[in-house]
């Protein structure tokens, strides 16, 4: 495994461990605490695969990698303005 | 009783759709929305739980699909580069298409790559015993890498990526215009097209769904639509779902994981002629 495979395996298990106990423990408690433990969950799980892309990027950039790092940069440009034009739209 | 029985009831379906969409990379929205409206929920209110699945599936998922050096970065990034455009033109010409005319095409595009995934005999990458445990993964500079197959690694490249680029681009269109995930396009494109692995088209497919869920998520979230409570069953049954069906992708043989993947496009296409 390379050390970036094995950097984004380790930070991925530690966004599952802490997202299933904060989902767990929002089944468990109730009102603005289980509201807070559940946005928690989800805000953390959702913004992971966009910090991975965001990671690959400066990894790859760092390796002397530009074609691929100049590409992850463009698709996270390429999302953030088919959020933007969507929610105009909208 | 019967919010538990409920909360119970969501946990389990989505623990089921995640297993089988990660297994095959495919996510498990588009079976877990349709199977959440039989009961007392509408599609508008099932449709960000589906995303949220397929989020919590690719990430658990991922996990196990990293250590095993199974996903290629390089490639999921030059062919979502053409699936995010396509899907920005889709959602943007959205309603320009009657949804029955949609739902058949993507049934029959559902069809179209069951039966190609099913009828290929065999493995078209072999392993290569002059290669290293350390040589798993994908290569600096290219869309090049070696994957695990029975402990043994196996090289491969990927070919014909302008017409898989320019496929994955259409495949962005419909889904976009259908308002539904890619995960059942993307991965016959890139294994069938493109000739990657199935095992690293699976994986690398569940990695690049994750990124377009939570793209969505995110428009749902600012539209007030995200109902945070049923969100964290899902999280909870997916989760679970992910971990697992990444774990029986690394036990089963290609050919079958192609088998596997086929026969839940078939249900898909089923599901889709059904809801329309």
């Amino acid at each position: 495994m390379t050390s970036l495979s094995s950097f984004l395996a380790k930070w991925t298990t530690t966004v599952i461990v802490l997202a299933a106990l904060a989902a767990s423990a929002g089944l468990i408690v109730h009102g603005d605490i289980a509201h807070t433990l559940n946005t928690a969950a989800l805000v953390s799980l959702g913004a992971l695969p966009m910090l991975r892309v965001i990671a690959l990027a400066v990894s790859w950039a760092r390796a002397g990698d530009r074609r691929y790092s100049a590409a992850a940069v463009m698709l996270m440009s390429l999302m953030a303005v088919g959020v933007l034009l969507v929610a105009v739209w909208r | 009783m019967a919010d538990v029985a409920r909360d119970v009831l969501i946990i389990a379906l989505a623990f089921t759709t995640s297993t089988v969409g990660s297994l095959g990379g495919l996510g498990g929205a588009i079976l877990l929305v349709p199977l959440l409206t039989f009961g007392d929920m509408t599609i508008a209110e099932a449709a960000p739980l589906g995303l949220v699945s397929v989020i919590a599936g690719s990430v658990a998922a991922g996990r196990t699909q990293l250590r095993d050096g199974a996903v290629n970065h390089r490639f999921a990034v030059v062919t979502e580069l053409g699936a995010t455009a396509g899907v920005i033109v889709g959602v943007v010409l959205a309603g320009s298409i009657s949804d029955r005319v949609l739902t058949y095409f993507l049934a029959t595009l559902a069809l179209l790559a069951a039966g190609g995934g099913a009828i290929r005999k065999g493995v078209r990458w072999k392993p290569d015993a002059s290669l290293g445990a350390d040589s798993i993964g994908e290569h600096h500079g290219s869309l090049s890498g070696v994957y695990r197959l029975n402990d043994q690694p196996v090289p491969y490249q990927p070919t014909r990526m302008g017409l898989g680029v320019s496929l994955m681009t259409i495949a962005g269109v419909v889904t976009g215009l259908a308002g539904v995930g890619g995960g059942f396009l993307k991965t016959p494109l890139s294994s069938e097209v493109m000739r990657l692995p199935a095992k690293v088209a699976a994986a690398t497919s569940t990695f690049t769904i994750g990124l377009t869920a939570s793209t969505a998520l995110l428009l749902m979230a600012i539209d007030g639509r995200v109902v945070v409570s049923d969100s964290a069953l899902v999280v909870i049954g997916s989760l679970v779902g992910g971990t697992l069906g990444s774990r029986l992708q690394r036990y089963l043989s290609p050919p079958v994981v192609r088998r596997a993947t086929a026969l839940v496009l078939t249900v898909i296409a089923v599901v889709l002629v059904v809801r329309a």
